[in-house]
């Protein structure tokens, strides 16, 4: 038989079991509880949850990695440095709220005049997106026809499967396969390299820079005028790339860098599209940077260019050495290739861009080797983007 | 009996209180979005174990939390400019890095794996649960636990953690907030987005369910 003639506060709610596991009730309101819920076992049950607070309660901090720290501002450097930062997610932003005497500006003002009208906005650029688009898509398949398309050479080499190849297009006219050698300890990645020359590839990346065969490849390497454009399915799996890069192991021939000059990183990542890049819907400071690209005649161009902003796909830059050599590069592109499920292409760039990577021993006393190991070294910047 | 004088020169500085810690965390950064890189520097190394230690009790590797420590300070600086100092820069922080967990573990499911490691006797729970860094050395204070008249305290902390492990995520986080942290109710309704009514209901319910845990567990 439960109690009740002392249960004036009502019934027993999760509010006062917190409390009571907390410690915030007394001991007289505590047997009160007890007796309300009419569960005998329920002082030892709270007593039990006491008890596991108090261990968690009693864990301190663990310390973080020392390299933590560099890690953040190499990490924060790097997207500065390719504009990244400028198409943060927005979910993880809070909206701006005004301080308390904070007075509020013309353009606050205008912003929630903005915002109290954001359908009709909406609908009219809505409209003004769906007559534009059409002008635009209207002229884009006009051209199309009129352009002849250069028929993309496909050989899948009886027998290459999708899993192992890697994209190269070979421009060269009458470039022969050849087989290639593979080199100690990295025989797989090498066998796949060279299974990969046999697959050739589609539509160049929107940077302006001309796809090449692997043998060229080899040739603007070593003139320092090869870039390397990965275009990954998986690219959560760079820092896995970069990690296994840097622990030392004998019969790896190559390595990496992500510190990349900005004059690198400028010659090789896609232009931006638009002149002041995506703008924030929570960035309400600047009504006209919200609105102004999609206002006017060059609305829908501007909507559909920002959306596909080449810049906000690159996700990481690095410079590779390695030996200008067909097997070599072939090694680094199966690499990137297998790691991050990417489509590898090789792009001659149109100057020789100066590319510093500190020298290692091996690189200085290359002279101590046999003649038949003598081999140039060429750093090529490789890019990330996601595809 | 009187006490001698205490020399002004060896007395011992009390340490800033949590108020201190705020104002300072205020003027941090405020430097800090006006493009003060130190400020940055100072911030990161202040609150860098706090965060680490949540993503390590979320995901129960140390590889994979100091990965989300780097995203969470990331983001934290990406964001920066919409920190308006209405609530704490703790709570804040807090906020995104809890966001940056619960992301990778709804996105990896990672929760199930983490459970079967931790089953298999891997470094979840010996690496987190004893206070001990993955070198062995001890961050907590914890030496004291090894004595052997404190087995059993040792071995309940491990169920706890355990079973810590084998909430969902969500549950986890609001008991990592609560007990492990010490917020008050109304600063994890901040980090949650929740009211505090609503608070209360989910700790309740996650320390039940942590209790159900630890009882299958042992």
């Amino acid at each position: 038989m439960i109690d009740r003639s002392d249960n004036t506060a009502g019934p027993l709610t999760e509010e006062q079991i917190v409390d009571w596991i907390d410690g915030n009730v007394s001991a007289d309101e505590a047997s009160r509880l007890a007796r309300a819920s009419g569960r005998p076992d329920l002082s030892a049950r709270v007593a039990q949850m006491q008890r596991q607070k108090s261990v968690l309660a009693s864990l301190d901090d663990e310390r973080a990695p020392a390299e933590l720290y560099d890690r953040v501002m190499a990490a924060v450097e790097r997207d500065v440095l390719l504009g990244i930062a400028q198409s943060a997610s927005p979910n993880i932003v809070e909206p701006r709220l005004r301080l308390a005497g904070e007075t509020e500006s013309v353009g606050s003002r205008a912003s929630r005049v903005v915002q109290g009208n954001l359908p009709r906005l909406a609908l009219a650029a809505g409209l003004m997106l769906m007559v534009a688009g059409l002008a635009y898509f209207g002229s884009v398949a006009w051209k199309a026809v009129k352009t002849p398309v250069a028929p993309n050479v496909v050989d899948n080499g009886g027998g290459v499967s999708s899993g192992t190849e890697i994209a190269i297009n070979d421009t060269a006219p009458g470039n022969g396969e050849r087989a290639i050698p593979n080199a100690p300890g990295e025989a797989p990645a090498a066998k796949s390299a060279a299974s990969s020359e046999t697959a050739l590839a589609a539509a160049a990346p929107d940077t302006g820079l001309r796809e090449v065969s692997i043998d060229r490849a080899v040739e603007l390497a070593e003139e320092g005028r090869l870039a390397i454009r990965v275009l990954a399915t998986k690219p959560e799996n760079l820092t896995r790339i970069e990690r296994d890069v840097s622990k030392p192991r004998a019969e790896r021939q190559w390595r990496m860098t992500s510190t990349v000059p900005a004059q690198i990183v400028a010659a090789v990542v896609p232009a931006r599209k638009t002149s002041e890049g995506p703008v924030l819907a929570s960035d309400h400071r600047n009504v006209l940077a919200l609105l102004g690209p999609y206002l006017g005649p060059g609305a829908a161009l501007s909507m559909v260019t920002a959306a596909a902003d080449p810049l906000a796909r690159v996700k990481g830059t690095f410079l590779v050495d390695v030996p200008a050599t067909r097997e070599q590069l072939g090694v680094v592109a199966a690499v990137f290739k297998n790691q991050l499920s990417a489509r590898v292409v090789f792009e001659e760039l149109p100057s020789v861009l100066d590319m510093p990577i500190a020298p290692q021993a091996q690189d200085v006393l290359w002279w101590t080797q046999p003649p038949s190991q003598w081999v140039t070294r060429a750093t090529v910047p490789v890019v990330v983007e996601q595809r | 009996m009187p006490q001698p004088p205490t020399s002004p020169k060896l007395a011992i500085p009390a340490p800033p209180s949590r108020e201190e810690d705020d104002a300072d965390d205020l003027r941090l950064v405020e430097a800090a979005q006006k493009g003060d890189q130190a400020a940055w520097s100072a911030i990161i190394r202040r609150h860098q174990d706090r965060l680490f230690s949540i993503c390590l009790r979320m995901v129960r590797d140390r590889d994979l939390a100091a990965d989300l420590t780097q995203d969470s300070f990331i983001k934290i600086i990406q964001g920066v400019d919409s920190f308006d100092g209405r609530s704490k820069l703790s709570t804040w922080m807090i906020r995104v890095s809890m966001n940056v967990c619960l992301s990778k573990l709804r996105s990896e499911k990672l929760r199930r794996h983490s459970s079967l490691d931790t089953m298999a006797g891997g470094a979840g729970v010996s690496a987190i649960g004893s206070g001990r860094n993955a070198d062995g050395r001890n961050m907590s204070g914890a030496g004291e636990l090894d004595s052997a008249s404190n087995v059993q305290a040792r071995e309940e902390k491990e169920r706890v953690l355990r079973a810590l492990g084998e909430l969902e995520p969500e549950q986890r986080a609001i008991l990592i907030l609560c007990d492990c942290r010490g917020l008050p109710y109304e600063q994890i309704a901040e980090v949650l987005g929740v009211a505090v009514g609503t608070v209360k209901s989910r700790v309740f319910r996650a320390r039940t369910a942590l209790r159900d845990a630890v009882e299958k567990g042992s």
